[in-house]
């Protein structure tokens, strides 16, 4: 029986620098997560102003790829990746590749649901993944869907200008 | 000589040969038996008698080699003294004793490991929020106060947008670039650490 144990607990201790290792080895998400996001829609952005798709599409994608901090917030987690979402889907768009654009939509919407700008962003460009598609019905449904998004915000934004100094 | 007739000497090696057979001595004023035919009766008594073990034979072996488990099992030793006895009970639980702090060491590494592999990293989670991992509805309703609201002049151009109103995207591009710096000035806030790429090195120092 001892031995057993001694045996067992030389093998743990044998293993504890290999699961330490593969801890380390796994891809750790970057302290400056944010700042990564940030540069990447910046890429883009001037990417996109000469209408280099490609550039935009591969900086955006890196970042979405990119494990995000666990520290942050589930929340803003979301609305960081369901905006890179959405621009990938408008590239996709863009470059008449409405079936990509749906997947990037769905992707983004598989997130989650929030009443804001960034999930209503998702609903259109779905909508419009659709329209390039010939499901007209469908494409009305996700507008629907990000116009009642966009109507409860301006309520809000509006109610909080009245209310305001 | 027909072959029915043998000669003497054959007669004599058929003699030999038949009490190779039957497992006797040869006897001494016999002619001596040719030594193959001396092999072969060799081999044929060893496969009709001696090579598998018979039913009785077999028993017999058995019950020989249990008595000797046995006796040797409770072979009196030395240590059936009182005083070995009391030192062998001794080293028994010292035994279970180190047998326990051994499982317990083992467990207790093993729970170090875990936490190492599994331990999540320290929380920078928004000021004044809960826990990242487990959302709840307060922290959810705090951490999306923490986020820009969106402005009239977005929501409008996002409704444009949907509509599809010509240079609606343009304008909409345009409006959610200055709400998406919004967005990461809130999060650099709420998540205190070196950002501000989107600001130039100047504007970070003004603030």
């Amino acid at each position: 029986m001892t031995r057993r144990a001694l045996v067992g607990l030389a093998l743990l201790l044998a293993a504890l620098p290999g699961a330490c290792a593969s801890r380390s080895d796994a891809p750790q998400p970057p302290e400056d997560w944010l700042s990564a996001v940030q540069a990447a829609h910046m890429t883009a952005d001037d990417a996109l102003a000469d209408e280099r798709f490609d550039q935009a599409h591969a900086a955006l994608q890196a970042a979405l790829d990119t494990p995000a901090r666990a520290d942050l917030h589930p929340d803003h987690v979301r609305v960081v990746r369901q905006d890179l979402c959405f621009r990938l889907a408008q590239i996709e768009l863009a470059r008449d590749d409405a079936e990509q654009a749906l997947s990037y939509a769905d992707r983004g919407l598989a997130l989650g649901h929030g009443d804001d700008v960034f999930t209503a962003n998702l609903w259109v460009a779905r909508g419009k993944a659709q329209e390039a598609l010939a499901q007209p019905a469908d494409a009305a449904t996700c507008y629907q869907q990000a116009l009642a998004i966009n109507q409860r915000l301006l309520r809000a934004a509006l109610a909080s200008d009245a209310g305001g100094p | 000589m027909s072959d029915e007739e043998l000669d003497p000497k054959e007669l004599a090696e058929a003699e030999a040969l038949a009490r190779a057979l039957e497992g006797k001595e040869p006897s001494e004023d016999a002619a001596p038996a040719p030594a193959d035919a001396l092999q072969a009766a060799a081999l044929l008594r060893h496969g009709r008698g001696h090579s598998e073990l018979g039913a009785e034979r077999g028993e017999t072996l058995l019950g020989e080699l249990t008595r000797e488990r046995f006796e040797v099992a409770n072979q009196p030793s030395a240590a059936s003294t009182p005083d070995n006895v009391v030192a062998l009970e001794v080293k028994t639980r010292r035994r279970s004793l180190a047998s326990v702090a051994a499982v317990s060491v083992m467990l207790a590494c093993a729970a170090a490991v875990l936490l190492m592999i599994f331990r999540p990293q320290a929380s920078l989670a928004p000021r004044g929020s809960t826990t990242a991992s487990a959302p709840n509805n307060a922290s959810v309703k705090l951490a999306r106060e923490l986020m820009p609201a969106a402005t009239p002049a977005l929501l409008s151009a996002q409704a444009k947008y949907v509509t599809g109103e010509p240079d609606s995207s343009t304008h909409f591009e345009a409006q959610m670039q200055s709400y998406r710096q919004a967005m990461f000035r809130a999060l650099e806030s709420a998540y205190p650490q070196k950002l501000s790429l989107l600001e130039g090195p100047a504007e970070a120092c003004k603030r």
